[in-house]
C-alpha cells in the first residue's frame, strides 16, 4: 500500500526529530554557545558599522602620526609634470558656500552611567591635559555589551603613552584630532553609512562648534581639520556613485577658501592626506596626482605611474609613497614635491626608489616605513597577519624580524608602533604599544570578553592604505 | 535576561529537536543538521530583530536552515569544480539508493542539494512553486525543472511505495513564509 510522499516525508522528519531530541546535548551549554556566538557576531556588525564610517572618511581613526606636525604650510606654485591632475585650482572661487556651518553650543550626550562600570576607569579630561598631548598620544573607542539590559555602551579616551585613560566627554564617533589641541571632527553614528553632516567639537567639554553639512544628494567622503587648526578639509561626493563633486577647505565659518573640481575615484576613496596635513593624494581614477593642501595647487609626482598601480600609503610626512604596480614584481617608493633622499647611505638619492621589496607571496602588502634605533624598517600587513622587515639598502634584502604577530600596525610613533590587536579568532585584543627593534611591548588597553561583557575597539582600526606615519629621513 | 535571550532560550528548549529533524531532511548526516541549526539560530538572533514570539522565530529559523543549506550546496559546487578531492551529493549512485525501497532518507540523498531543497519545500512545507523560487532565490522555472527531475528519481526508487499528489495540488497547512531583507 503506498503512502502518500507528503506523509512520508513528514514520518521522516518525526523520526529525525525523535532522535534528535534522544541525543540533544545539554541545552544550557548549548544556549551559553549560542549567546557568545550571537553577541560576537553583534558586536563584530556593530564595530563593522563604525569602521566603515572610519573608512568612508580618509582620514580615519584619530591615530597620531609620528612626525611633528608642521608650521602651516605655504601655498606651492604650480609645478608642471606629466602626471599631475589636469583642473585648476581656484584660491578665490566665485560660487558661493554651500556649506552652512551651525555655531551651536549643545553639550553632546554622554555615554550611558549605566555602562560605567564596563568601561576602562578613567579621569575626567581638560583643556591642560589636552594642550599637553604630543604625538605619542592616542584616542581609543571603546564598546562594551551590557548582557543584562543587552545595551551597547560606547566611550572615547584619551591615552597616553603610558597608558592613562583620560575619558572624552563625546559620544560620536571622532574621526579627527589635532594632537595639542582640544578641536576634533565627529560625525553621527546614526548618519552610517551616508555621512552628510560632521560637527566641530571641543574635547575638554564636548561642545558642538560648529556643524558643516554636505549639498543636497551629496555625502562627506573626506572630512580633515587643516595643519594649523583653522579649517577643515572635506570632499563631497555624489551618493549614488563614487565619483567626487567637490574638494574644498573651509574656514571655521564655513567659508570656502579654495575648492578644487570633481573627479571618478578609484577604491571609493577621494585622496590620501599626508600624515602632516599638507599634501593629498588624489585616487583619481584617470591619472595619479597630489595637491597642495592649502590651495589645491598641483605639486609634482616624479615617476611612471601607470592605472594599475595602487598606493599603499604615505612613507614619511609628505615626500613618499608606497606604491605597488601589478606590471612590477616589487613595491617601490615615488616621490612627491621636489627631490628627497630615501634612507641613508645605499639608499641614494632619486625622484624614484625601488625599494626592492618582492611583493609577498602570502599577499601581504607595504604598509608603513620607519626607522627605529637607527634601523630602517617595513611594516607589510595583510591576511595572513603583520611582519617587520629590516631593509639593509636597496639591494632587496630584507630581513624578517622575530616578532610575534600581535595585530595590525595603526601608527608609527618614533621608534614605536600602536598595533589593534588581534585575537585568534580576529577580534580585537587591546592597543598595544611596541617597540619592534627590542621587543618591548606596553598593553595600554586590554578589552575584557568574559562574563557579562563583550567589548570590541572601534579605532585605532585604519583601512586599508591609510597613511602611516614613517621615519624615513628626508630633506627637501 | 533580553528579550531576544528569552526567546532564544524558549526555540532551543521547546523547538530545537524539530529544527534538527526539518534540517536533517535537507542535510544528509544528522551532525551537518545540527550544524545547519546552530548556524541558523545564530543568524536568526544576530540581527537586532523583534520577533512576536517563539513561532515567528521558528519560522525564521526554518528559513535561516534552508538559506544556509543552499549557500553550503553552492560553496561545495564551486569548491568541487576546482578540486577532484571533494565528493558532491550527486556522486551517491542511484543503484545504491535503488536497493533502499522505501527508505526515504536514500531516495532524498539521491537528489542533488538543489532537488532535495525544492523537493522539501514543495512537499513538506507545502509551498507553491512560485514562493519555492523566492525562498531559494531561483527563477521558478529552475524550480519547476528541479522539482520535475527530483520526482522522477524520487518515483523510479520508491516506485509504487509513494504515491504523488496531482498538479494542481496547494498548501494543504498554513506556513508562514519569512521573507529575507537583502543582505
Amino acid at each position: 500500500m503506498s503512502q502518500d510522499f507528503r506523509s512520508l516525508l513528514r514520518g521522516l522528519s518525526e523520526v529525525r526529530t525523535r532522535q534528535a531530541a534522544a541525543a540533544a546535548p545539554d541545552p544550557s551549554t548549548e544556549l551559553r554557545t549560542l549567546r557568545t556566538a550571537i553577541r560576537r557576531r553583534r558586536l563584530a556588525r556593530t564595530s563593522a558599522t563604525v569602521a566603515a564610517a572610519a573608512a568612508v572618511l580618509v582620514v580615519g581613526a584619530v591615530a597620531v602620526q609620528g612626525l611633528q606636525r608642521p608650521e602651516p604650510v605655504p601655498p606651492a606654485p604650480p609645478v608642471t609634470s606629466t602626471s599631475t591632475p589636469s583642473a585648476t585650482p581656484s584660491s578665490t572661487p566665485s560660487a558661493p558656500a554651500t556649506t552652512t556651518p551651525t555655531p551651536i553650543e549643545t553639550p553632546a550626550s554622554p555615554a550611558s552611567p549605566t555602562a560605567a562600570g564596563l568601561l576602562p576607569s578613567a579621569l575626567p579630561v581638560t583643556e591642560e591635559v589636552l594642550a599637553g598631548t604630543d604625538d605619542d598620544w592616542i584616542i581609543a573607542g571603546y564598546m562594551a555589551f551590557i548582557e543584562d539590559r543587552d545595551e551597547l555602551a560606547t566611550a572615547e579616551y584619551l591615552v597616553s603613552p603610558h597608558g592613562d585613560f583620560y575619558r572624552l566627554p563625546v559620544s560620536s564617533l571622532l574621526v579627527d584630532w589635532l594632537p595639542g589641541t582640544s578641536s576634533a571632527l565627529l560625525v553621527d553614528q546614526a548618519a552610517v553609512p551616508a555621512l552628510t553632516d560632521v560637527h566641530l567639537a571641543d574635547l575638554a567639554t564636548g561642545h558642538t562648534r560648529a556643524t558643516f553639512s554636505a549639498p543636497d544628494g551629496q555625502q562627506i567622503t573626506l572630512a580633515a581639520l587643516t595643519a594649523d587648526g583653522a579649517g577643515v578639509l572635506l570632499a563631497y561626493s555624489d551618493l549614488a556613485s563614487t565619483r567626487v563633486e567637490r574638494l574644498v577647505r573651509l574656514d571655521l565659518t564655513g567659508h570656502v577658501l579654495a575648492e578644487y573640481p570633481g573627479y571618478p575615484t578609484r577604491r571609493d576613496r577621494p585622496g590620501v592626506l599626508s600624515p602632516d596635513r599638507s599634501t593629498l593624494l588624489l585616487e583619481d581614477t584617470r591619472r595619479f596626482g597630489a595637491l597642495n593642501a592649502n590651495d589645491f595647487a598641483p605639486v609634482a609626482l616624479t615617476g611612471e605611474w601607470g592605472t594599475d598601480c595602487q598606493v599603499t600609503g604615505w612613507l614619511d610626512a609628505h615626500s613618499w609613497v608606497g606604491v605597488r604596480c601589478a606590471s612590477r614584481p616589487t613595491d617601490e617608493a615615488l616621490s612627491v614635491g621636489s627631490a628627497a633622499v630615501l634612507g641613508e647611505g645605499p639608499a641614494g638619492a632619486g625622484p624614484r626608489e625601488n625599494l626592492g621589496l618582492q611583493h609577498d607571496p602570502a599577499g601581504r602588502y607595504l604598509v608603513a616605513a620607519m626607522r627605529s634605533h637607527g634601523r630602517l624598517l617595513v611594516v607589510r600587513y595583510g591576511a595572513s597577519g603583520t611582519t617587520f622587515e629590516e631593509l639593509s639598502g636597496v639591494d632587496g634584502r630584507a630581513t624578517p624580524l622575530d616578532l610575534p604577530d600581535l595585530g595590525q600596525v595603526a601608527v608609527t610613533v618614533n621608534d614605536h608602533v600602536l598595533l589593534s590587536g588581534t585575537g585568534v579568532n580576529g577580534s580585537s585584543t587591546g592597543i598595544i604599544w611596541l617597540d619592534p627593534v627590542t621587543g618591548e611591548r606596553r598593553d595600554l588597553l586590554t578589552l575584557v570578553d568574559g562574563s557579562g561583557v563583550y567589548a570590541g575597539l572601534a579605532y585605532p582600526a585604519p583601512p586599508s592604505g591609510r597613511p602611516l606615519g614613517g621615519a624615513f629621513w628626508s630633506t627637501d | 535576561m533580553a528579550g531576544w535571550e528569552q526567546l532564544l532560550e524558549e526555540v532551543v528548549r521547546t523547538r530545537r529537536s524539530a529544527l534538527v529533524g526539518y534540517a536533517h531532511l535537507f542535510a544528509l548526516e544528522r551532525a551537518d543538521a545540527e550544524d545547519l541549526v546552530q548556524e541558523a539560530l545564530v543568524r536568526t538572533f544576530a540581527r537586532r530583530r523583534s520577533f512576536p514570539d517563539a513561532i515567528a522565530a521558528e519560522a525564521y529559523v526554518r528559513a535561516a536552515i534552508r538559506t544556509s543549506f543552499l549557500d553550503r550546496a553552492r560553496k561545495a559546487k564551486v569548491l568541487a569544480g576546482r578540486s577532484h578531492l571533494l565528493a558532491d551529493d550527486d556522486a551517491r549512485s542511484a543503484d545504491e539508493a535503488a536497493v533502499a525501497g522505501v527508505d526515504v532518507a536514500a531516495a532524498l540523498a539521491a537528489l542533488s542539494p538543489q532537488q532535495r531543497a525544492c523537493t522539501v519545500l514543495r512537499f513538506f512545507d507545502d509551498l507553491p512553486v512560485r514562493d519555492v523560487a523566492a525562498e531559494l532565490r531561483l527563477s521558478e522555472g529552475s524550480v519547476k525543472r528541479y522539482l520535475s527531475e527530483g520526482v522522477t528519481t524520487l518515483r523510479r526508487i520508491l516506485g509504487d511505495a509513494a504515491s504523488w499528489p496531482s498538479e494542481g495540488d496547494g498548501p494543504t497547512v498554513p506556513v508562514m513564509v519569512v521573507r529575507r531583507s537583502v543582505r
